[in-house]
């Protein structure tokens, strides 16, 4: 799932304020068509989050419980997608706290590198990234796959997980640091390239 | 801030396209014209890259909507007081408001007369309800071949697993016996297979199962799971 465009977004934007306003009057079937959309989004960070298959199902549907009975309260100040991402992530946290989890940080973090610089190929690039990133804490991973992975920006992210941009941009900073530090290759390769190629 | 702590700043939102106009504007000329920050850059993108990548898991989004779906039924159909409660403390009251901790809140309304008579015959049908059972003969000790099916009863820890679509039933044996694991149920709705060890005396599943489950290719998911 790649970040989509700015302009992709909205257009996205638009077309769930459109399936939440239907929602909010009561319609079985614009709510099964957000469901479908949101628990593909969903699952993807609950898993994650949680580690716990059941966990994330039951969030996932808590998640959109809240949005069906609320769909009608929805101001419309933030995306539809920063506003049920910020209800899920709370969710996830409560469901863990209810069941004594902590949020899972189980790999301690070193900054030894896990690959000589000069070993990081191309073909094994994804694989050793994800694997530095399970070593990040929860809260830092999270900051980086809301950006990376939604496309998200820095006050969404704020808001989903609800804390100052200043922490966004602390946890941003210090992920990135430590993706650094166990991947010194990282930046090696294409170092080169144009910089507006992403955009 | 220097040019160079500014530019490391924003690259995440050029990376993901969520940058202002005015930022790109000033960051493209910079990257133009300093090696270190398009190194940064680059490496970002290739942190979106693999994220992008990642494989996600896939649930059963029907089936669970229609789990969702019986809940918010029932919700209409007699705990819509609750339901509410719990939605209002849920938090999405309004766009800003994501917070779910639930207040203690007060009753919403007095129990009506009608309702109280109601509970008073609930109450009663309950209780009679309770003699019946206690007077009735216990459940007999076997199990004749009508009876539905007991499911299995597992101890110890447990691998929750899905495999990929087109995996074999031989590549499943053979992930299993390097795994040292067994299945002791499922696929479930949602294709979840539980795993546990082949020998029962093992109380945890080693890490390094783990790893290797989820470094396999024909396996999409496997964590520890709930018994």
């Amino acid at each position: 799932m790649a970040a989509a465009t700015s302009h992709q977004q909205q257009a996205r934007d638009e077309g769930d304020r459109r399936l939440l306003a239907r929602v909010a009057g009561g319609d079985r079937e614009a709510f099964r068509e957000l469901y479908i959309i949101y628990h593909r989004r969903l699952a993807r960070f609950l898993t994650r989050l949680t580690r716990q298959y059941e966990i994330a199902e039951e969030v996932i549907n808590d998640t959109l419980w809240v949005v069906w009975r609320k769909a009608g309260d929805f101001r419309g100040d933030s995306r539809v997608s920063t506003w049920i991402m910020g209800i899920a992530y709370r969710r996830a946290l409560k469901a863990l706290r209810s069941r004594n989890h902590a949020l899972v940080d189980a790999v301690p973090i070193e900054n030894e590198p896990l690959v000589a610089p000069d070993e990081l190929g191309a073909a094994e690039t994804s694989e050793w990234i994800l694997l530095a990133m399970r070593q990040l804490p929860t809260e830092q991973r999270l900051a980086l796959e809301f950006a990376y992975g939604y496309g998200h920006s820095c006050e969404e992210i704020a808001l989903i997980m609800d804390c100052p941009v200043n922490t966004v941009k602390t946890r941003l900073f210090h992920a990135r640091a430590k993706l650094r530090a166990l991947l010194p290759g990282l930046a090696g390769e294409g170092a080169g390239a144009t910089a507006g190629a992403s955009r | 801030m220097n040019e160079h702590a500014r530019a490391h700043e924003l690259l995440p939102w050029m990376v993901n396209g969520r940058i202002e106009s005015r930022d790109a504007a000033w960051l493209d000329a910079h990257l133009a014209s300093c090696a270190a920050c398009r190194g940064e850059f680059s490496a970002q993108q290739r942190v979106r890259d693999a994220i992008a990548r990642e494989p996600t898991v896939e649930f059963a989004p029907q089936a669970g909507f229609n789990r969702l779906w019986k809940r918010i039924e029932a919700d209409a159909h007699g705990t819509t007081a609750l339901g509410a409660a719990e939605a209002d403390s849920a938090g999405a009251g309004a766009s800003q408001d994501f917070g779910l901790e639930r207040p203690a809140r007060p009753p919403r309304a007095r129990a009506t007369p009608w309702l109280r008579v109601a509970l008073a015959a609930q109450a009663a049908a309950i209780a009679v309800l309770c003699i019946a059972l206690w007077r009735s003969p216990p459940a007999p000790s076997y199990q004749t071949v009508t009876d539905p099916p007991i499911g299995p009863v597992i101890a110890g820890p447990v691998v929750k697993a899905i495999f990929d679509d087109q995996v074999r039933v031989a590549d499943v044996k053979e992930i299993l016996a390097t795994s040292g694991l067994v299945v002791a149920a499922g696929p479930s709705e949602a294709g979840v297979y539980t795993l546990v060890p082949r020998d029962a005396h093992i109380t945890d599943i080693p890490p390094a199962t783990l790893e290797r489950l989820r470094a396999d290719p024909r396996v999409r998911f496997a964590e520890p799971g709930a018994r």
